[in-house]
């Protein structure tokens, strides 16, 4: 196994980033240069990216005022209390 | 090697979970009020502001949408999907409808971003289900204008498992073929899986011998219905597995290792609201209506939709044995809600029906359910089960109808005909079956 492997989301979430940014600057030079093999490629990779990126959590916003899930809003239900969301680890 | 294909996301703290789902589901109705002309006028029309959805509870009161409404929304410009679009026509990499069975189909457009998360999707379900890149998939379906397995057998080449097609194929060289190369897995409806292990026997093989070890199952209820389940593993003498979906939502639901029988809902992919009668949440142990958002969906979103499939919640809060967090539908699909009708003031489920029928080694796999309204007392209804005789087990068709209809009246408490007719009378679908004829004019 590779030494570089990331060990957590921050790492993750730049190297998607980085990924992101490359195959935006393929496309955009697919596109001045006309070279649809290279555009339609990169756009496909932009795409398939998408699916990476959903896989890796992002940072999440909690806003305090009402918070969204927030494991001591009890009023916030779903069929679940905070209390079953705490115990369901 | 990991059991599960993200298991960041399918064993995250339900509390982050709840949190990103928020998250998501503000982003995707900002995506859709900002680029659907459909949702930018429902959500106007209810005074929705995407950046005020912060709670649950902000969620709910942004309104559902019904399959009417994407009906009565397609079919304008931009042609075929009409106001439903919310990306530009040429981001639209995959055309697909829905079957159509409840009134005019709705066209579903997809990008290839959409179409990714699709296969990533079902990669999901798959790798849960045993999946591996040593897998050979069979994939006996017809490839066409139905999603149906489509996002399956991509999300095969995703894991890296090999990939047989077997569209335009009948059912005899549909099995000769997964013999010839040892196929390791299929993917089918549970009407079909059982077709299949028929048309094998009739062919001359014994489908116990072939290389199949796994089995996974979808497009109709069945394979989490205990009965069903058990005559297709019998069948093939292979593990097999369910899976939930649709072409408005996607593939959200899929079962697991675990001890029960049913789906884990994919909740990092979906928000999947399950909802009583008044539109709010039942708790575990109950069940209700899905409501359904996906959650990255670009071409066509939809905003809580009411999918009409009945769940119900496992009790337990724990954590799954198969150690995802995802919440558990036990007994997957109970029904569609338009299936699901009274018989004389008693509600009947169909899957309960089927468990009973394939429960039972009197009769073979395929049967219909017919309600009528009784000859001489038309306010009176009559439910009538047909069940083939089964020759492996020889049992005469009348003792196999008394005890048909012993085992209906317990499950059911519904008093039903039952009618064993020979062996093959019945037809033999190849993708899902419809086996509920209700013939009662006038029902609601």
């Amino acid at each position: 196994m590779s030494e570089d492997v990331p060990d957590d989301l921050d790492e993750l979430r730049a190297l998607v980033a980085d990924l992101d940014e490359s195959a935006a600057a393929l496309r955009a030079y697919g596109e001045a240069n006309d070279v649809p093999a290279i555009e339609r490629g990169a756009k496909r990779v932009q795409g398939t990216l998408d699916s990476v990126k959903q896989n890796v959590p992002g940072a999440l916003v909690r806003d305090g005022a009402g918070g969204a899930g927030g494991a001591g809003d009890s009023t916030d239900s779903d069929g679940e209390s905070a209390e079953e969301g705490e115990s369901g680890r | 090697m990991s059991q599960m294909w993200n298991p960041m996301l399918e064993t995250m703290d339900r509390a982050d979970l709840r949190a990103l789902q928020v998250d998501r589901f503000r982003e995707q109705v900002r995506h859709a009020y900002e680029h659907s002309p459909f949702y930018r006028r429902k959500l106007d029309a209810a005074g929705i502001d995407p950046d005020d959805i912060r709670t649950f509870e902000d969620i709910r009161s942004v309104p559902t949408t019904k399959k009417g409404e994407l009906r009565d929304a397609q079919g304008g410009d931009p042609f075929p999907y009409g106001d439903l679009l919310a990306t530009s026509p040429a981001e639209v990499t995959e055309y697909h409808q829905t079957s159509g069975t409840t009134g005019e189909p709705v066209r579903q457009a997809d990008s290839w971003s959409d179409w990714e998360w699709w296969g990533d999707c079902w990669a999901t379900v798959l790798w849960a289900q045993g999946i591996r890149p040593d897998d050979r998939v069979f994939f006996p379906f017809s490839y066409n204008v139905f999603v149906a397995f489509w996002a399956a057998h991509y999300a095969c080449e995703r894991i890296g498992a090999e990939v047989v097609p077997g569209g335009n194929l009948s059912s005899a060289q549909r099995v000769r073929k997964m013999r010839e190369v040892d196929v390791t897995a299929f993917a089918s409806t549970p009407t079909y899986a059982l077709r299949l292990a028929e048309v094998a026997r009739e062919e001359g093989f014994e489908p116990t011998d072939f290389a199949v070890d796994t089995v996974v199952c979808a497009g109709e209820p069945g394979a989490s219905v205990p009965g069903t389940k058990a005559r297709i593993e019998e069948a093939w003498d292979a593990d097999v597995y369910d899976h939930a979906g649709a072409t408005e939502a996607g593939a959200w639901g899929f079962s697991c290792d675990g001890e029960s029988v049913g789906l884990h809902l994919n909740e990092a992919q979906f928000l999947i609201e399950v909802l009583d009668e008044d539109g709010e949440p039942v708790d575990p142990g109950e069940t209700g209506e899905i409501v359904i958002t996906p959650l990255n969906r670009t071409a066509q979103p939809y905003i809580r939709f009411e999918l009409r499939d009945e769940i119900g919640l496992r009790e337990s809060a724990a954590v799954c044995d198969c150690g995802r967090t995802f919440r558990f539908a036990e007994g997957g699909v109970l029904g569609r809600l338009d299936d699901l009708t009274k018989v004389n003031g008693v509600l009947l489920a169909p899957t309960a029906i089927e468990d009973v029928v394939r429960s039972y080694d009197g009769v073979s796999d395929e049967y219909e359910v017919i309600i009528d309204s009784h000859e001489e007392k038309p306010d009176l209804d009559v439910v009538t089960v047909v069940a083939e005789e089964n020759p492996e087990t020889g049992v005469p068709a009348d003792e196999a109808g008394e005890e048909l209809r012993k085992k209906l009246k317990q499950t059911t408490s519904i008093t039903c005909r039952v009618d064993v007719v020979p062996y093959e009378s019945l037809e033999r679908p190849e993708l899902k079956a419809d086996r509920l004829d209700d013939r009662r004019e006038n029902h609601v």
